[in-house]
């Protein structure tokens, strides 16, 4: 039977590393989170062979270090970031799309406006000017706002990559957490689309474990040779909704918004 | 989630090493999305925590916002997302212990600027408003920086007061987009029947105010001394309501500057 890419990677590790790797995964079991994680691990498709070994001798170094397990993981993968395989540009979806709660974007307008809004703000006029119209100066500020923290996680439509990726997901914010795999999302949710050469064309990636760190609604796609990742839906899941496309870019400003943009509430 | 047992079993000093970890993203959180905010993960797991943990980890916020004043700087990532959990806090204590500090900023070299703007934004978002009298001192020690946000303060406790301010404004695009967006929030939060008062008011300060930021501000008052009353629309809102039905017609808001007419939602 062939090795996963998991135990292959493990493989080139000195014995003292797979033994540490192997025994901080077995720790892992009785947490709900963390066993996610470890399963994650053994399952993870996205990473060529140098890759994932490099990511496993970080992990294996940390905990030599006597570092606790949870954060040797977390330091490996932010030493691992956007290593999956990278679209090319030929590829690359014209209209990418994601889901992330409206505080956090609130933060995020106000950051990326220098101290012209704060929070509070950017939250209220994000609210007021949803689904509509967006004022000028709103609009400004908008497009200097990150699209995410360090890494953006983004979505498309597959079959019509130069669609709004929402257009074919259900509207209700259980729909969207379904179809997206956003497991503690009962925060208010704000949908932002936009054009991926608007906003400079940074590089899309495929999504690895280390993307994701401890996240445990995050799971790796079986097959490797598949350009992009894959959403998992909740459970349950009534109205089988499919995996939707997933990929990653470095966190880049919102300047190929596209507006209207949605504020979805639980 | 299985965090939030874990928490309530930590004593006192355990909590405060576990907040300090979970800032820095390195605990299980329930995050929306793998790239959100790790404060708003622990805003989340504290409504799951058993009250007198709950307490404890308050405690712990206060404790290390008591620290990062007292030492004048920190870790600029570490010190965003305490900032943003001390938002939601709402301690009258700490908010006291951040405009302190506030005021001793030009005694403080090491602190960065983005800190300072995330002191101040905090400042402005979080009860009890600090007086008009505050934000007029803060205003002085930058000008160009802190102006936009010496003027939310002074908006949210003294509107009148703050529009005298608008002549001290920078005479930037930038300003002058935040000013507009700040005084439409303010004249949202107004009676109706001081609304129109406002805008005049408004208009007679921008002759005494930069151009550039005179020219966006003016732009919102004209948007504002616009508006129509609703007879004009009653036609159009009869046919709606005719064909969609009452719930589906167009919500009917008091006017925005004769409070005595009804104005349709635009």
């Amino acid at each position: 039977m062939r090795m996963s890419q998991y135990q292959e990677a493990l493989a080139v590790l000195p014995s003292g590393s797979t033994t540490a790797i192997q025994a901080a995964l077995n720790a892992w079991v009785g947490n709900p989170d963390l066993s996610q994680v470890g399963q994650n691990i053994c399952d993870e498709t996205a990473l060529v062979a140098a890759d994932f070994a490099k990511l496993l001798g970080s992990f294996a170094t940390e905990l030599a270090n006597g570092t606790a397990s949870k954060d040797s993981w977390i330091a490996a993968c932010r030493a691992h970031k956007r290593r999956g395989r990278q679209l090319p540009d030929v590829d690359c979806p014209s209209i990418l799309g994601r889901a992330r709660s409206l505080d956090d974007h609130a933060n995020s307008v106000a950051k990326g406006s220098g101290g012209a809004l704060t929070p509070a703000e950017a939250k209220r006029l994000l609210l007021k000017h949803a689904g509509g119209p967006v004022a000028p100066a709103l609009d400004s500020f908008m497009r200097l706002a990150p699209l995410g923290n360090y890494l953006v996680w983004a979505t498309f439509n597959a079959n019509n990559p130069a669609t709004d990726p929402f257009n074919h997901l259900p509207t209700s914010h259980g729909g969207i957490c379904t179809a997206l795999g956003l497991g503690w999302a009962n925060a208010i949710l704000i949908l932002l689309v936009w054009s991926h050469a608007g906003s400079g064309s940074p590089s899309l990636h495929r999504p690895t474990v280390a993307d994701a760190e401890v996240y445990p609604f995050y799971r790796p796609h079986r097959d490797a040779s598949a350009p992009w990742g894959f959403t998992c839906p909740l459970p349950p899941n009534p109205g089988g909704l499919q995996p939707q496309p997933e990929l990653v870019m470095p966190e880049t400003t919102s300047q190929g918004l596209r507006l209207p943009f949605r504020v979805i509430r639980a | 989630m299985k965090a939030a047992t874990s928490v309530n079993d930590l004593s006192h000093g355990e909590i405060r090493n576990w907040l300090e970890r979970a800032l820095l993203g390195r605990e299980s959180l329930p995050l929306a999305t793998p790239d959100e905010s790790p404060y708003l993960g622990v805003l989340r797991l504290q409504k799951k925590l058993k009250p007198p943990t709950r307490e404890s980890l308050w405690d712990a916020c206060r404790e290390l916002i008591a620290n990062f004043c007292a030492e004048g700087h920190g870790e600029p990532t570490f010190l965003e997302q305490l900032l943003g959990l001390v938002s939601a806090f709402k301690d009258p204590e700490t908010v006291a212990m951040l405009a302190d500090l506030a005021s001793r900023f030009p005694k403080l070299p090491q602190l960065s600027h983005e800190i300072r703007l995330a002191v101040l934004s905090t400042l402005v978002d979080t009860p009890p408003p600090q007086p008009p009298l505050f934000w007029s001192e803060i205003l002085k020690q930058d000008p160009e920086r802190y102006a936009a946000l010496a003027l939310s303060g002074v908006l949210a406790t003294n509107p009148a007061q703050a529009i005298q301010m608008l002549t001290a404004m920078p005479d930037t695009q930038r300003s002058g987009q935040a000013a507009a967006l700040k005084l439409d929030l303010a004249w949202d939060t107004l009676a109706p029947e001081k609304r129109f008062q406002f805008v005049q008011a408004v208009a007679q300060v921008l002759d005494h105010c930069g151009r550039r930021f005179a020219g966006f501000v003016g732009v919102w008052v004209s948007a504002k001394q616009s508006s129509r009353p609703a007879n004009i629309y009653s036609g159009l809102a009869a046919a709606l309501a005719n064909t969609l039905g009452e719930e589906n017609s167009p919500r009917v808001f008091s006017s925005r500057l004769c409070p005595r007419l009804e104005l349709m939602a635009a």
